[in-house]
């Protein structure tokens, strides 16, 4: 009982981190279309300015702030040269220009970065909490508390706000959005740079728990990219149950059946999710059209 | 025929002509051992695109899973030479039928599932076939790969040297290119176009959308194995790391950069995307760079790709004379 409720745990942990993903790749794809393959790198790059502010001797929670900020400058410059002249393009072409990026930004994190791991301390040393036969570890615990506030804050802020609901007006009809006197523009670059916020928050968290490698953003991008599709294409309420599931399935397939196929266990959810109900757990209601 | 539409007709027969050429006598240009063995990998490519144009270019779909074809079809053959002592040919013959059986497995999931979807599918089922082909070590050896595969060997005739396997798959190259353009020019082949420019116009007009799915991605897949089994005896070693999807990313590059469901541009996107790096090898984070702009800036330029460049600076130039008679 003890070892699942650790399992559990760590599950729950990176399902977290795997939400925050998810959640920032759909966000992009809700408010303009635009399918951004490049989000693996944002996410890499959110744990090497961690790892290099506080190189330079910043204290761990200014480096959080400052490699958030650097994302969201990534972010903004994506926005100016990438994505307006993919917007309303088609899904081949959103991928095939967001991948060429992405390869030119994980070269690029090699010449400044060099190709060597790098590792980020936890705030809390490596000390473990033990609650009866349980050990914890208090990183994981702040990364699900982040999660959980963040995720609260921005439901509210979609839910409660104008803003939000400018938000969701734009993601559903840009046309009539833009009709009804809503800047469509600005609304679509708050959703990028909220989504780079996202994967720089990912990217700093997630360091400690692995090393900060070039390919580190990769692999939690295929993971996000599975919740997405377990979780309903372009729903953000998906993007975070399934990010969770298929962390949560992880962790027990790890544990119980084979560490080996760890991998794979994300996968074939997806393979499932996909035959059995192809729009995911929580669909969007969009009709095909000629 | 017109008599404008022959001037072009007559430069494509002539190109063909020159390309031959050249094709067959670059073994006597390229001196090094290393040299022809870059010609091997464009020629290899050159099959495993335009098999994949099948899928992306001719019929439309996204298919980020074609590596794991390919691995497929190289540890199928490599497995089979090597351990049981099977001649080349059966070797081959294997890899394309157990190829061809699994393509046709995943087009029946993925006649239901379109777009997004299917791309993410097909990323899926790639990433196992490598993760199931690194762990069954019993098998393929795990992540340290296979060696020692042996150069083909035809009724008795070895092409060890690098000449003869040179002309060995320059001449498959040259047949996969007959059998897709004579494809692309058949019913199947506008059969294939149609789904790709309106799957529901396409079935409307009487096209069995789903018969030619599984067709489009049986084919494909059996020529995925021909180009992995023949990878698998060209390079010798075979490790899961290469089937990569980062070489999914470079195929699906080259037959977009190429020019899709065109002949032409997936052979030049192999040949441009193959050697290329192998000649900026000294500068390769730095090509890496310029090669992620480039497919940026193709894709948003170029929609048709290289192959459609002529067609796109005839344009070019007349929207440049119109404007210069409207000043």
């Amino acid at each position: 009982m003890d070892t699942f409720i650790q399992v559990l745990l760590a599950g729950t942990t990176i399902g977290c981190i795997y939400a925050l993903v998810a959640l920032g790749f759909t966000l992009t794809i809700a408010a303009a279309g635009v399918v951004n393959f490049a989000y693996a790198e944002w996410v890499t790059y959110g744990g090497f300015f961690g790892v290099m502010l506080v190189g330079m001797g910043w204290p761990l929670w200014l480096a959080l702030i400052g490699a958030v900020a650097c994302t969201m400058g990534i972010g903004y410059i994506f926005q100016r040269v990438v994505f307006r002249p993919l917007e309303g393009r088609h899904f081949l072409t959103t991928v095939t220009a967001t991948i060429g990026v992405s390869v030119s930004m994980a070269a690029l994190a090699i010449l400044f970065w060099g190709p060597y791991p790098l590792t980020l301390p936890t705030f809390f040393g490596s000390g473990i909490l033990r609650v009866g036969e349980i050990s914890l570890f208090p990183h994981n615990l702040l990364i699900i508390a982040i999660t959980a506030v963040l995720i609260g804050v921005l439901h509210l802020g979609l839910t409660r706000t104008t803003i939000g609901f400018r938000l969701q007006a734009t993601a559903q009809d840009p046309d009539a959005a833009r009709l009804m006197g809503i800047r469509v523009r600005r609304m679509r670059t708050l959703a990028y740079l909220l989504s780079a916020a996202l994967a720089g928050l990912a990217g700093f968290l997630v360091a400690p728990l692995f090393i900060v490698t070039t390919t580190m953003g990769f692999a939690l991008m295929l993971k996000g990219l599975a919740a997405t599709i377990v979780g309903g294409w372009g729903s953000l309420k998906g993007a975070v149950f399934g990010g969770l599931l298929i962390g949560i399935f992880e962790a027990l397939g790890a544990a119980y059946i084979s560490s080996e196929y760890k991998d794979v266990i994300a996968f074939v959810i997806v393979i499932v999710v996909l035959l059995a109900m192809p729009r995911g757990l929580f669909p969007e209601r969009i009709a095909e059209k000629l | 025929m017109s008599a404008s539409s022959m001037t072009p007709a007559r430069l494509r027969l002539a190109g063909l002509v020159l390309a031959l050429i050249v094709a067959l006598g670059l073994p006597f240009v390229l001196g090094s051992a290393y040299h022809l063995g870059v010609a091997h990998q464009v020629l290899i490519f050159i099959i495993l695109a335009l098999g994949y144009d099948l899928l992306l270019g001719f019929t439309g779909m996204l298919s980020f899973g074609h590596i794991g074809l390919f691995s497929i079809g190289a540890y199928t053959s490599a497995i089979l030479v090597t351990s049981t002592g099977a001649p080349f040919l059966v070797g081959l013959a294997g890899a394309a039928v157990l190829t061809g059986v699994v393509g046709l497995v995943i087009a029946i999931p993925a006649l239901r599932i379109k777009g997004h979807s299917l791309t993410l599918l097909t990323l899926a089922l790639g990433e196992v076939i490598r993760i199931v082909i690194r762990s069954m070590e019993w098998l393929t050896n795990g992540s340290h790969g296979l060696a020692g595969i042996p150069r083909p060997e035809i009724f008795g005739y070895s092409f060890r040297g690098a000449v003869p396997l040179y002309y060995l798959l320059l001449a498959i190259a040259i047949l996969t290119l007959i059998f897709v353009w004579r494809l692309k020019n058949s019913r199947f082949g506008r059969s294939f176009n149609a789904i790709r420019d309106s799957e529901i116009g396409a079935d409307v007009c009487g096209v069995n959308v789903s018969r030619m799915k599984m067709l489009a991605f049986g084919l494909s897949a059996v020529i995925a194995g021909i180009a992995g089994s023949l990878y698998a005896h060209t390079v010798r070693f075979i490790s899961p790391e290469f089937f990569s999807l980062g070489l999914t990313v470079i195929l699906v590059a080259m037959v977009l950069i190429g020019g899709r469901g065109t002949i032409i541009g997936p052979v030049l996107g192999a040949i441009l995307f193959i050697s290329l790096p192998e000649a900026l090898r000294f500068v390769k984070e730095y090509y890496l760079v310029a090669f992620g702009l480039a497919i940026w800036a193709s894709v948003l330029l170029l929609p048709e790709g290289l192959a459609g460049l002529p067609k796109r600076l005839r344009q070019w130039r007349v929207s440049g004379r119109r404007s210069e008679v409207a000043r």
